[in-house]
Parts: structure tokens; sequence; C-alpha cells
């Protein structure tokens, strides 16, 4: 009993994970790989806080995990501190830092992967263009991360109350898009760019090392942190602002701790600032944030972005069920991707160098899906012998449809160019053997 | 007369190869699966991305072995796919990053669920502790003993230190991979 609710527990925290990355995706800031401005990154760092495309988390993996831990926004599960750490950094502060002395004109490799590899080793293995009073952060855990009773008891309040409560610490990751705006649009074009990468990086970096003090003055004043943080960046000259009125009244009547930290961080933010950033978090967040994070609450069936995840380690049923054909899932898999179709379900007749995506391919986002159930229940009728497993079988093929939608769901978040569709499941291509489809 | 026959087969069998084994390669993420088995396969160090389900190759790492290799993505939400792939494996190449001390354990709890499935009963297994070349990569005795081999006694393992961008101990592992699942087999005959 314990342990179910043990397991409900991680699940909805998993959940609620998602839910926090994949709003963090949706930033101005993170939209595009920090490292190759590749669209939609789907990958991250997490002991650098940053968001990378899979090709960039593939390079990253050959650095070693001592440099920088990758992870899948979608198929790992994450813990408080990671999540906290990427809310912490995130792409636009992490270029601050580790590009704060690239060279004037210099320009960002994209689609050579040599000279991407060198660059990312450049930047986080030598650290050549790191900003030099840069101290890694401890990031505290902000309140939303919590998974208590309390919290849970808060939520459902404001929730009634028809105010979200809970995007208190979100201005952390938040507070850098004023800040990104203008970076970002710069970055999309790089040589307009450079001109202008050299004052700002310095002094975002400033800000954020006088920001990196304050968790050790102030331990348990998480909020303060945030805020400060949040005033930092909100400072700088370039922020974008939302509407003004509707929500910030409601806000700061219930949130009534938050205006007192406010001021304790930074006496000299104003007031309109403050106003406006909460305009803009509401403005981000009220619409987006909320309803997804109880759609989720739903049964795991729809593909909302980023929120499809697995129970870590599947239903204990499914372990030491025999019967399970590798076949089976080839077929299934083949629903997605009619290239391979004769290869697997026959270990005789493998085609050498074929390779296949188990994931639903991401081009096809929805509909693949949809198609699946079908194509497992043909599958049944083909193999009768395997009847009295079917229930067991129909089980794990859900399971895996479950995985296939965290692929697919991928997507839906964000539509990618196809450029990014056609990396998954690929491998790059030194080798002629690989598919040729790839990095186009 | 019979059993000299059979020896005879043996042999034959031994020089044509015959079926390919089928091993199943995993691992946690970033172990470093795909770069081994296209280092194995193409004999080239190629730049990899994470595995969003399978690569499949057909290998034959030395004279008179071939190998089917599976190699299945080591993502955290992949693995409770690895048990489809379990049935009929004669012999399993564990991967594991020496370098991820963090993660050592995790990489210990997969294995000991892997090798507690029936389908995997009695199957050997190789452990490939990968890239030794990084600094704070852990020795093969070391990765032995905290990946609890020591204490596996229901079937033969193997340990081997690798570095799979260039190669080192690679040919070794697969070498000691052909020589379980071929003593495996006549076991079971």
């Amino acid at each position: 009993m314990s342990s179910r609710a043990e397991k409900e527990r991680t699940k909805a925290l998993q959940e609620k994970f998602q839910a926090v990355l994949s709003g963090l995706l949706k930033d101005e800031d993170n939209k595009y790989c920090v490292d190759c401005d590749a669209k939609g990154p789907r990958w991250a760092s997490w002991n650098l806080g940053i968001f990378l495309c899979i090709r960039c988390a593939g390079i990253h993996r050959n650095l070693g995990v001592h440099i920088t831990k990758v992870k899948s926004v979608n198929l790992d599960s994450w813990t408080t501190e990671q999540v906290a750490m990427m809310m912490e950094m995130g792409n636009s502060r992490a270029r601050a830092v580790y590009e704060a002395n690239v060279p004037d004109g210099f320009r960002r490799p994209q689609t050579d992967s040599r000279s991407l590899e060198s660059f990312i080793r450049a930047k986080y293995e030598q650290k050549k263009y790191i900003a030099r009073e840069w101290v890694p952060p401890k990031p505290s855990i902000p309140k939303e991360l919590e998974m208590d009773d309390k919290a849970d008891k808060r939520k459902a309040r404001a929730k009634n109350s028809g105010i979200q409560l809970n995007s208190v610490p979100k201005p952390g990751p938040k507070a850098a898009t004023g800040n990104v705006s203008k970076q970002s649009s710069e970055e999309t074009s790089p040589p307009p760019k450079k001109a202008e990468t050299k004052p700002q990086p310095v002094k975002s970096s400033q800000d954020l090392l006088g920001l990196d003090m304050s968790p050790g003055k102030k331990p348990n004043n998480q909020n303060a942190d945030l805020l400060g943080d949040f005033n930092d960046f909100m400072g700088a000259p370039s922020q974008q602002t939302a509407s003004t009125v509707p929500s910030s009244q409601p806000l700061q009547q219930n949130g009534n701790a938050e205006p007192n930290l406010f001021e304790d961080s930074n006496s000299s933010a104003e007031k309109v600032p403050e106003k406006s950033t909460k305009d803009s978090i509401m403005a981000l967040f009220g619409p987006t944030g909320m309803p997804q994070q109880q759609q989720q609450q739903q049964p795991q069936q729809f593909g909302v972005p980023g929120g499809m995840y697995m129970p870590q380690n599947a239903n204990p049923a499914m372990y030491g069920m025999p019967g399970a054909v590798p076949a089976q899932t080839a077929g299934m898999m083949y629903q997605q991707q009619p290239q391979g179709m004769m290869a697997m379900p026959q270990q005789q007749q493998q085609q050498p160098n074929m390779y296949a995506g188990m994931m639903g391919m991401p081009q096809q986002g929805n509909m693949a899906m949809a198609g699946m159930p079908q194509g497992n229940m043909a599958m049944y009728g083909q193999q009768p012998q395997q009847m009295q497993q079917q229930q067991m079988q129909f089980q794990q093929m859900q399971q895996q449809m479950s995985a296939m939608r965290v692929g697919g769901g991928n997507m839906m978040g964000q539509p990618m160019p196809s450029t990014g569709g056609l990396n998954w499941g690929a491998q790059n291509s030194s080798g002629h053997t690989l598919s040729t489809n790839l990095w186009q | 007369m019979g059993s000299l026959l059979a020896k005879l087969a043996d042999v034959m069998q031994s020089f044509s190869g015959g079926p390919p084994s089928r091993i199943l390669m995993l691992g946690l993420d970033a172990a470093g699966k795909t770069t081994v088995l296209y280092k194995v396969k193409l004999n080239e160090k190629v730049s990899t991305i994470p595995t969003i389900g399978f690569n499949v190759e057909e290998v034959s790492p030395c004279k008179g072995v071939s190998f089917t290799v599976w190699d299945v993505g080591g993502q955290d939400k992949l693995r409770p796919l690895w048990k489809v792939y379990f049935q009929n494996t004669e012999g399993l190449i564990y991967v594991v990053d020496s370098n991820d001390r963090e993660r050592i354990n995790e990489a210990r709890d997969e294995l000991s669920n892997i090798l507690d499935d029936d389908e995997m009963r009695g199957v050997p297994v190789v452990v490939l502790a990968n890239k030794q070349d990084l600094p704070y990569a852990m020795n093969t005795s070391e990765v032995a003993d905290r990946m609890g081999l020591t204490k596996l006694t229901d079937r033969k393992w193997f340990v081997q230190g690798a570095c799979a961008t260039n190669g080192a101990g690679l040919f070794e592992g697969m070498k000691e991979m052909a020589r379980l699942t071929k003593e495996n087999k006549k076991n079971y005959r």
C-alpha cells in the first residue's frame, strides 16, 4: 500500500517536472539549442543547465560525465535538483557565462559536426570563453518543485480561487526572457549579433555573479534569490512585457509573501518592472502552464507535450513475463518505418546496416499514434498461438505505445522543422552504412 | 562414432560460422553502446547521437565468430522496453560508463533487473567497463565489484576494460563473448 502511494507520488512528481521543463522549453530563452542554434531542443545537460538538440547532446556525451551530464527532457526521469538547475540556468544565462569571451566576429558552427564538436569542447572542456568570475550555482530547490501535501493543498486552494500561486519560483528562468529576447533575436541571424554580444554577456554575467552570492547569505530564502535574480534581469533594458492590469492585482493580494521578498532583495527595484514582470509571467504561464498541468492529471492517454512519461521501472507485472517477442515490437515499429519492413521479424533475414527507430518517428506525430492500436490488433491476428498471452502482451504494447507517445508528444510541443525531426533514431552518418537522410 | 560426427559438425560449424549468435547489448544511456557497436562493425569512430529505439548489426569481430548485435537505447523510459529483446538472446553485453561513479549503482540495479528475468536465465554476460580513457574511470576490478558481479553465481560472466573510441578491449570482450556463448550452447545440448 505504502509502496503504491510512493509510486503515485513519484509519478505525480515526474509529471510536475515534465510540466516545468516543457514550460522552460517554451521560453524564448530555450527555443534554440544553446550550442548550434537548432530549433526545438529536447535534450539537456543538467549540470550545466542548458538545453540541447539531439546532435549536440551526442557530442556532449563524448566529453564525459565529469564535464556534462546529458539527459533527455522527455525520455529520462528527472530529480528535483536537476530540474532546479535547469530553472536556475537556462540557455541565455549559460551563454552569457560560457561564451563571455568569445572573440569578436566569431561564427557559431551550425552544420559541420566536426567544428561543432571542437567548439563544444572548447566551450565546456577547456572553458576557453568562460566568464572569469563564474562560480557554478548551487540552486536551491524552488518551492514549486517540492512535493508535499502542503504544496498540494496550496495548489488546490490556488486553483479554487482561480489564481495560480505556485508560479512563484518561475521567475528564475522566466527572468532571463527579458534579457534574452534581445539576444536571441540576434542569435538567429549570427552576423549582426557579434557587435552586441560583447557588452551583453559581460553585463549579465555580473548580474549572475552578484546573484550567486546570495544563496550563501540567505540560505533559507529561496524566493528572495529567485526574485533578486529576477530584478537584476529586469533591470536589463530590453524586457518585453505583456499586457498590464488584469492578473497583477489578485496575485499581489494572495501571494503576500512575495512582494516583501521582492523589496528586500533589491530595494531599488522599481514598482513598474515588478508589476510588469508578474504580468508577463502570468501571461506566459496563465494560459499555457496551468491547463497543461490540469490535463496531465487525467489518464495518460493524451500526448500532452512533454507530459507523458512512464513509471520508472514499468509495471512489475511486465518483468519476468515470457513470450514478448521482438518480432512483435518490430512489426509495430514498421507501422511507422516502412523502409525496414522485412528485416526485423526474422533474424535470418536481417539486412546488415539496418537501423530502425522504435519510438514514434516525430514527423508523424499524432497520426502515427492513432495508427498504432490497429497495428497491434493485426499483429495478434497473425499469431494465434499466442492468444492466451494476448492480455499481457497488449498491456505491454500499451506500455510501449505510451513510450512512443513520449517521443511523439515531444514533437507536438513544438512543431520542429524537418531537419530536427529527421534526427530521431538516426545515426550520424560518417559511415556509409547509416541511413542517408540525416543532417541535411 | 556419433560423438565423432557431432564433433566434426561442431568443427565445421565453427569454420562456416553457422547462424550468427544473437547478442543483446544493453546499458545505461550514454554508456557507449552505439559507439561500441560501430567501432566493432566498421572499425571507425562514428559520431553518435542518443539512440531512440535500437540499432542492429551483424558483426564478425574475429574469425569464425558472427554475432547479430542488438543495441537498444538506454534512456530511463526506454528501459522497460529492453525485455522485449530478451527472447532467444544467447549473450548479453552490458556496457558501463566507468567514469560515471554517480550512476554505477543505477547500472548495477538495471543489470540485476535484466538478469532476474526468466528469459535471461543462464545467459552469459560480458560487462564492458567502457571509457577507461577518461580521468575518473574506475578500473576493471572496481567495476566488477561495484556491479555486483562477484556475487553473480548463476551464470558465466566476464568483465573487460574498454575504450570504445579507440577500440581498446573491444575485441577481447567479443572473443570472450563468443567463447561463453559457445560454451553455453554446448551445455544445453
